[in-house]
């Protein structure tokens, strides 16, 4: 520019002074704000981040909002399997342990009838503590299908059955006995192997515990009873066939036959129900975003498991389910109704209804119960570490909330002592703009004029 | 005249007076227009007068003299380069202050920044809020009142994108108008200039300098120059009788850059024609909002006659190697139709089929000496229905309207970037964004809604019928949710690498055998590294029909959409931003969540509070997806995914965009608004007034009348002594 004309400098001045009244603006619409940027496209990258931190941190709120539910639940699920653990083992007098412990040890056996109403008691008890353990309208023990009750009883009295969520606690039987090959041993109708069966004439036993040769029968000082002959009462009825014909298993724990078909059948549908059971145990899930990464597989429907955490608990994986070798059940409750039975039915003067074997079957039955209490026991260890997992983690989503807040607030936030520093620079030179305002507009050479 | 008359000084002290004092006028009128937009500083012309010829007996000792000063004109100064600067710079001035203007109308809406709840966005919080419904679904599954919460929160965000979307279209509606008025202002600039040059043109033909016309004209023209990119003219038109007059020509800059593929008229596209000018007419939505030049007419709107000749003095060895090459061109057998030759006249008329008929005619005028001339001719059709301007032949803020206005970015059609606009695929409008928004909301839409809806399926995933038995196809293996989604994602994936990488071959791709090939012929390979194959991709295609088949015939279906496209239906074709709604089921409560579609073998109902499809719905909410133009605009040029990411992200993309472009356009801006005021202010530097220069023309021209009056009195002294006192000695 060679010349510098009135209205070329004021247009600069003018241009200059809005420039500077627009610094001015911005640095005080920064300090009334508190923001480093009013609009996405002050600074794109910064809002994208901001925006992208702002979204993390509404998760992770609501993630610890759901933490807070499930970590409750998980406490309330923990505090009603203390109960549990406490009815059926410690060192409480009132425990199933103690009472099986006086049940098995009770000299005079007087009160073994008092004492089975007590231990049936507590096998109600423990269902009542698992049904009851419930958060909101949700049963905390029913594993995913938590708006229905978790145990019920099927029948009545003695010969109650145990359900968990509509399916037998103590499926997987019936049980037989096996060979070493876990083959079922085939056996006859008396439960006896036909191959031991050498001779020509057999003769069943009265009380149907197996039969006895004829030559063993006719050598015999003291004639054991046999079934007669309906033909001919004086003659002891010929079983030979049948006693060396095959076709039944023999059950246990009662030695009882079953015919194979039967055994079959029964099995087959057992089975099944054992599956079910299995499959929720093992299988069946309900999966709930604690901020542990939400994410499925690449190009498929399904949960990367380990992003989510599993809510379901299963009743029958702390009380048990199925029946062990021995055809004795694995359920506590199940069990302690067995033994509750048994010592229910005992005699008012403490006889066993069925001495020669009840005695024996509430002794093993003790030791089942036993072992059915180291699993609860582990069970509940279990769910101890994962109230210890869940209150981590609820500290952890805690922490990183306050950091995003912190993450993203340092991005939008303005630093006041900067910001009130720029703003008092800009008025600065927009209070010497004009200044100088004045100055460009008074002085000329019409002024020195005379 | 070598002697000097008696009373010759008296006229050369007049004439300085008289010098002075339009020299004070001038300087008064310069100091009266300091403040007077437009105006352009004059100053006075003046020569030095020196009257007489030769004496007829000349003497060497004979002093000339001058007669005095003698005011000629006035004249401007201005400097006509600084203007074609200037006005280049105000179209893109006009241009991105057009476009930041309608960028920042879109971002009042877009723009999320600072909005909201804790400053946490709308749409943006609003979809975190339906997540975290969501999560109290999952936990809660089976109860209704938080199926109600995930409804309530759904809606409050298809409410938002309908607000978003109707705001996007009423700004729209506003930049239509605000662009018709546009034109209306731009077309009284062009009646405006155009009766500025008939005023200018009848001063300039009665002598009238009309310097203040010329200044509005100026002004006017540096207005226009914000409008649209232009070339200013100024030539000498001869009206006759050996006179001219200044005629000013405007014309569109650059208008028609490929003028082979394109109307060629449109780069002749002229605004102002001396005292004719066009008049702008704005086409519609369907039309693109296309700009036609109607027929140029003057200031009582009679139609130009297009008529111009030029005549140029030729050398005689020109004329003859010009009227040989006539001859040849005559006998030529491959002369064009489209040329007429008359040999014999000198005469070449080449039609050129557009509307222009140009002719050139050698002829030799007899004299001494004798002289040879070429005229052209140039004869326009009158164009009666205007001359559609092309795409880009419009530049500055017009052309900023246009495109806001029109562009759709990457929803662009291959038959726009084919015949419209090439670069069309990176310009983004209204129609940009509120297609992008549609797409979010129609993503959305169909995610959730295919979330909702399926089939009854066993715990390993394998589809059941209504006997709760396992579903299988035609080879005898049950069809299972993995496989369906699994080829369903494939399929997505070689469909995308296809529109990345393949080469268009009709409604296919280039294939090479069974192979489809890239641009190098070599085979198109997926993340898995398998080769993509016509075959392959055929029987994903039809295995995927068969399961779909048996599942619809066969499968137990479950769930109904969440959203529709109205709110009194369920009808979930075409949901855009704009009708994005609850499906009416179910808000009715016809429809709910499905917490799952899983019913374990043996059991006789789904569990309760199962809820994985809940999870899924959640995983779906963060999920990183391809979002395809295609799905919005079928013909789309750009087949591939435009981004991939959450819905989340994909509004922070969107938000991205626009304030990059804002961003960018806002410092495009500021450059050429710097320039432009540089321009100006050395426009100013030449041609404003300066006080202080004006106050020296002051005193300049004060102490010249003053020096000029004290002339006169020292040559009347002079005269006196001369008169009265001489010869009177011994009197």
């Amino acid at each position: 520019m060679i010349r510098a004309t009135t209205n070329g400098v004021l247009r600069s001045y003018r241009s200059n002074l809005n420039r500077s009244f627009l610094a001015l603006n911005k640095a005080r619409n920064s300090v009334l704000s508190g923001r480093t940027y009013n609009s996405y496209a002050e600074d794109p990258a910064a809002a994208a981040h901001s925006f992208q931190l702002r979204r993390s941190f509404l998760r992770t709120s609501s993630q610890y909002t759901q933490s807070s539910t499930v970590l409750h639940k998980f406490e309330t699920a923990y505090q009603a399997m203390d109960r549990i653990v406490g009815l059926v083992d410690n060192e409480h007098e009132d425990s199933s342990y103690a009472a099986v412990l006086r049940g098995a040890n009770d000299p005079t056996g007087s009160g073994r009838a008092a004492l089975g109403k007590d231990i049936l008691q507590l096998a109600d008890s423990i269902v009542q503590a698992t049904n009851g353990a419930r958060y909101g309208n949700d049963f905390l023990f029913s594993g995913a299908d938590g708006l229905n009750v978790p145990l019920e009883w099927t029948g009545e009295g003695e010969n109650r059955v145990l359900t968990y969520r509509g399916i037998p606690v103590d499926a997987g039987g019936p049980v037989v006995e096996m060979d070493d090959a876990k083959q079922p041993i085939e056996v006859n109708i008396y439960g006896e192997d036909p191959a031991t069966k050498t001779d020509a004439v057999y003769y069943a036993l009265a009380d149907g515990s197996g039969t006895i040769s004829k030559t063993d029968y006719d050598a015999a000082a003291e004639k054991p009873a046999v079934k007669m002959d309906p033909n001919d009462t004086t003659k002891p009825l010929d079983v030979a066939a049948d006693a060396k014909a095959g076709g039944y298993y023999k059950l246990k724990p009662s030695g009882k036959t079953i015919e194979k078909a039967e055994y079959d059948t029964q099995k087959a549908e057992s089975d099944k129900l054992l599956a079910q059971l299995k499959y929720l145990s093992n299988d069946e899930a309900k999966y709930v975003d604690i901020g542990l990464g939400l994410q499925e597989h690449d190009n498929s429907n399904d949960l990367i498991t380990s992003s989510a955490y599993d809510i379901a608990l299963q009743a029958t994986d702390y009380l048990g389910y199925g029946v062990d070798e021995d055809g004795d059940p694995k359920n506590i409750v199940s069990i302690l109704q067995r033994m509750g039975t048994l010592l229910q039915n005992c005699g008012e003067d403490g006889r066993w209804e069925n001495p020669d074997v009840d005695g024996e079957e509430y002794t093993r039955l003790a030791n089942k119960l036993k072992t059915a209490s180291d699993g609860l026991h582990t069970q509940h260890v279990k769910l101890t570490a994962q109230v210890t997992f869940l209150n981590n983690n609820h500290n952890q989503l805690k922490d990183t909330a306050n950091t995003l807040n912190e993450q993203f607030l340092e991005i939008d936030q303005v630093d006041l002592a900067d910001a009130i520093t720029s703003f008092a620079w800009a008025q600065y030179c927009y209070n010497s703009a004009l200044k100088m305002g004045n100055s460009i507009l008074s002085q000329s050479l019409m002024d020195y004029m005379n | 005249m070598s002697s000097v008359s008696t009373f010759g000084t008296f006229t050369t002290a007049r004439l300085g007076i008289y010098a002075a004092q339009k020299g004070l006028q001038i300087t008064g009128n310069n100091i009266s227009n300091i403040n007077t937009r437009g105006y352009t500083r004059q100053v006075l012309d003046q020569i030095s007068l020196r009257t007489g010829g030769s004496d007829r007996y000349a003497s060497q000792y004979d002093v000339k003299v001058g007669n005095g000063a003698l005011p000629v004109g006035v004249s401007q100064i201005r400097d006509p380069y600084l203007d074609i600067r200037y006005r280049g710079e105000m179209s893109s001035v006009g241009a991105l202050d057009t476009k930041l203007n309608i960028l920042d109308s879109i971002a009042s809406i877009l723009d999320e920044v600072a909005r909201g709840d804790d400053e946490m966005g709308v749409i943006e919080a609003q979809f975190s809020d339906l997540y975290k419904a969501l999560q109290h679904l999952d936990d809660s599954t089976g109860q209704e009142e938080f199926d109600t919460q995930v409804q309530s929160s759904a809606k409050a965000l298809v409410t938002l994108f309908n607000t978003y979307a109707s705001r996007l279209e009423k700004e729209k509606q506003n930049t239509v108008k605000r662009f018709e008025q546009e034109i209306e202002t731009v077309n009284k600039l062009l009646t405006n200039i155009k009766e500025l040059n008939s005023s200018i043109r009848k001063s300039d033909i009665h002598g009238d300098n009309t310097l203040e016309q010329r200044d509005e004209r100026n002004r006017l023209l540096d207005e226009l120059s914000q409008y649209m990119k232009i070339d200013v003219v100024y030539s000498m038109e001869d009206i006759g009788a050996g006179q001219m007059v200044e005629k000013l020509t405007v014309k569109l800059a650059g208008a028609n850059p490929q003028p082979d593929t394109l109307d060629p008229r449109t780069d002749r596209a002229v605004l102002v024609d001396g005292v004719h000018a066009t008049q702008l007419v704005l086409g519609d939505a369907a039309d693109n909002y296309s700009i036609t030049l109607a027929g140029l007419t003057d200031v009582k709107s009679r139609p130009m006659d297009n008529h111009s000749t030029t005549r140029t003095e030729i050398s005689e060895a020109a004329f003859n190697a010009a009227m040989k090459a006539l001859q040849d061109l005559a006998a030529d057998p491959d002369k064009p139709n489209n040329v007429t030759v008359d040999a014999a006249n000198g005469t070449k008329t080449v039609d050129d089929l557009m509307g222009y008929t140009y002719t050139t005619k050698y002829i030799k005028q007899a004299g001494n000496p004798t002289k040879f001339y070429k005229i052209e001719t140039t004869h326009a059709e009158a164009v009666a229905d205007g001359i559609k301007l092309d795409d880009n032949d419009i530049r500055g803020g017009l052309q900023a309207y246009r495109e806001m206005l029109t562009e759709s970015g990457e929803f662009t059609t291959s038959d726009t970037i084919a015949n419209v606009d090439e670069s069309a695929a990176t310009k983004r409008g209204f129609p940009y964004y509120q297609k992008a928004l549609d797409l979010l909301a129609n993503q959305f839409a169909k995610v959730m809604n295919e979330a909702n809806q399926g089939y009854l399926m066993n715990e390993n995933g394998e589809y059941l019928n209504a006997k709760l038995e396992v579903l299988k196809d035609a080879s005898g293996n049950p069809i299972t949710e993995s496989n369906v989604v699994k080829t369903k994602s494939q399929l997505g994936e070689w469909k995308r690498l296809l529109a990345q990488k393949g080469v268009k071959d009709g409604n296919d791709y280039k294939l090479d055998g069974d192979n489809y090939v890239d641009e190098n012929g070599k085979p198109i390979t997926d993340s898995a590294g398998n080769v993509l194959t016509k075959s392959g991709i055929d029987d994903a295609n039809k295995q995927l029909e068969e399961w779909e088949t048996a599942l619809k015939d066969n499968g137990v279906a479950m769930g109904k959409p969440l959203f529709s496209n109205n709110g009194d239906g369920n009808d979930t074709e075409g949901i855009t931003a704009a009708n994005i709604s609850i499906s009416k089921d179910w808000s009715t409560g016809a429809a709910k969540i499905i917490a799952s579609f899983v019913q374990a073998s043996g059991f006789d109902h789904i569990a309760t509070t199962d809820s994985s499809n809940i999870t899924h719905m959640l995983a779906l909410m963060d999920k990183k997806m391809d979002y395809f133009p295609t799905d919005m605009v079928g013909d789309a040029a750009n087949e591939g995914s435009m981004f991939h990411g959450s819905f989340q992200e994909m509004l922070t993309n969107l938000q991205s965009v626009m304030a990059n472009d804002q961003r960018s356009t806002s410092i495009q801006l500021n450059n050429y608004y710097t320039s432009s005021l540089d321009l100006d202010t050395q426009r100013d530097s030449v041609s404003s007034v300066d006080l202080n220069d004006e106050a020296m023309n002051l005193m300049q021209y004060q102490k010249s009348y003053a020096a000029a009056c004290r002339l006169m009195t020292t040559v009347d002294e002079v005269l006196d002594k001369l008169i009265n006192s001489t010869g009177i000695v011994g009197r």
